[in-house]
C-alpha cells in the first residue's frame, strides 16, 4: 500500500482493517457515485482552471454584444409601450365636442341589439300570455 | 453582473407583455396609413370637467354626468383590410386575456359589433367597442371611473333616440 504523509502508520492500517471487514455493509452503487463525483469536480477543475481560447473569447464577445442588443431593444420597445400619445384636440371644447359624437356612435351601434332584445322580449311575453290563457280555460 | 443583466431583461419582458393595453395597440396603428386615430387624455378630460353646464344633444339623457367619469380616450378607425383584420385579432387577443368581459354584441349583415368592459364592482373602469366590417375596423376604448348606472344612460339614449 502506498504511504500518504497525511495518515499515520496505525490509522493506515486501521483503515487497511476495516476495508477487509466484510461485516461492514457498503451500500450498493456507492463506489460509482464516489467515481462519478469525482470526475465531475476534475471536470469543473479543469473548466475553472482552463485558459480561454480564441474561439471561446470570440463567442463571449458574440454573446455579450446579443444581450446588449436584446436589452437595448427591450427598453426601446417599453418606452414605445408606456409612451404617452399626444392629445389631438388642444381644445376641451373640441374634445368634448368629440366625446359626444362617440357616445352617440355607441348608442347607434347599441341600438339595433336593444331592439332585437325588445322585439324578443315581447315575443315572448305574447306567446306567455297564450300558454296562460290555455291553462286558464 | 451577468445574472442581473438577465434578471432585468426577464423583467422587462413581463413589462412589456403586461403591457398590451390600449395604449400601447393605439401607439403601434395611429400614424399609419388607411388609419384615422383620436385621443384624448386624462388632461384634457380634466378640463372637460371644467366646463360649464355640459349639455349633450340628446334631450331626455344628459350624457355629461358619464361624460364627467372619463379619463382616457383612444379611437382608431382602419380603413385598410389587412390592416383592420389585424388590429381586430388584436382587440380580441387583449379581450381574452382574461380580464375583460363581454357585454354585447351583435352581428348583423357581416358586420359584428362586440362591447367588453372592466368592471370593479358597480364601476366600470375599461370600456371597449371593437366594430369590424369586411374591409374596416373601429376600435373605441374609454378608460375612468364609470357607475354602471351612468353607462346604462347610453342604451337608455340609444333606446330613444
Amino acid at each position: 500500500m502506498k504511504k500518504n504523509e497525511n495518515f499515520s502508520d496505525a490509522e493506515l492500517r486501521r483503515l487497511a482493517a476495516a476495508s477487509s471487514d466484510t461485516g461492514i455493509h457498503v451500500p450498493e452503487g456507492l463506489e460509482k457515485d464516489l467515481s462519478d463525483m469525482i470526475d465531475s469536480m476534475d471536470a469543473a477543475e479543469r473548466i475553472i482552471a482552463g485558459k480561454s481560447s480564441p474561439a471561446r473569447r470570440a463567442m463571449t464577445l458574440i454573446m455579450s454584444a446579443a444581450a446588449g442588443i436584446i436589452l437595448v431593444a427591450g427598453i426601446w420597445t417599453a418606452v414605445e409601450t408606456y409612451r404617452s400619445p399626444e392629445d389631438t384636440f388642444t381644445d376641451p371644447e373640441q374634445a368634448y365636442a368629440e366625446v359626444e359624437r362617440v357616445l352617440t356612435i355607441i348608442s347607434e351601434k347599441m341600438t339595433p341589439v336593444i331592439e332585437t332584445a325588445d322585439n324578443a322580449g315581447r315575443t315572448i311575453g305574447k306567446q306567455t300570455e297564450k300558454i296562460r290563457n290555455l291553462y286558464n280555460k | 453582473m451577468k445574472r442581473s443583466i438577465a434578471i432585468l431583461s426577464l423583467l422587462l419582458l413581463a413589462l412589456v407583455a403586461g403591457a398590451q393595453e390600449g395604449k400601447d395597440i393605439y401607439n403601434r396603428y395611429s400614424g399609419r396609413k388607411g388609419v384615422s386615430a383620436v385621443y384624448i387624455s386624462p388632461t384634457m378630460f380634466s378640463m372637460i370637467r371644467t366646463i360649464p353646464d355640459i349639455q349633450v344633444r340628446t334631450e331626455e339623457v344628459n350624457l355629461g354626468n358619464i361624460i364627467k367619469t372619463f379619463d382616457g380616450m383612444y379611437i382608431l378607425d382602419v380603413e385598410n383590410p389587412d390592416l383592420a383584420s389585424e388590429l381586430s385579432a388584436e382587440v380580441e387577443k387583449m379581450v381574452g386575456q382574461g380580464r375583460y368581459e363581454l357585454l354585447m354584441e351583435a352581428v348583423e349583415e357581416g358586420e359584428t359589433m362586440h362591447i367588453y368592459i372592466v368592471r370593479d364592482g358597480d364601476t366600470v373602469t375599461d370600456f371597449i367597442m371593437l366594430v369590424h366590417e369586411p374591409g374596416s375596423a373601429s376600435v373605441i376604448s374609454i378608460t375612468g371611473s364609470m357607475p354602471m348606472e351612468e353607462l346604462s344612460k347610453i342604451v337608455a339614449s340609444a333606446s330613444e333616440s
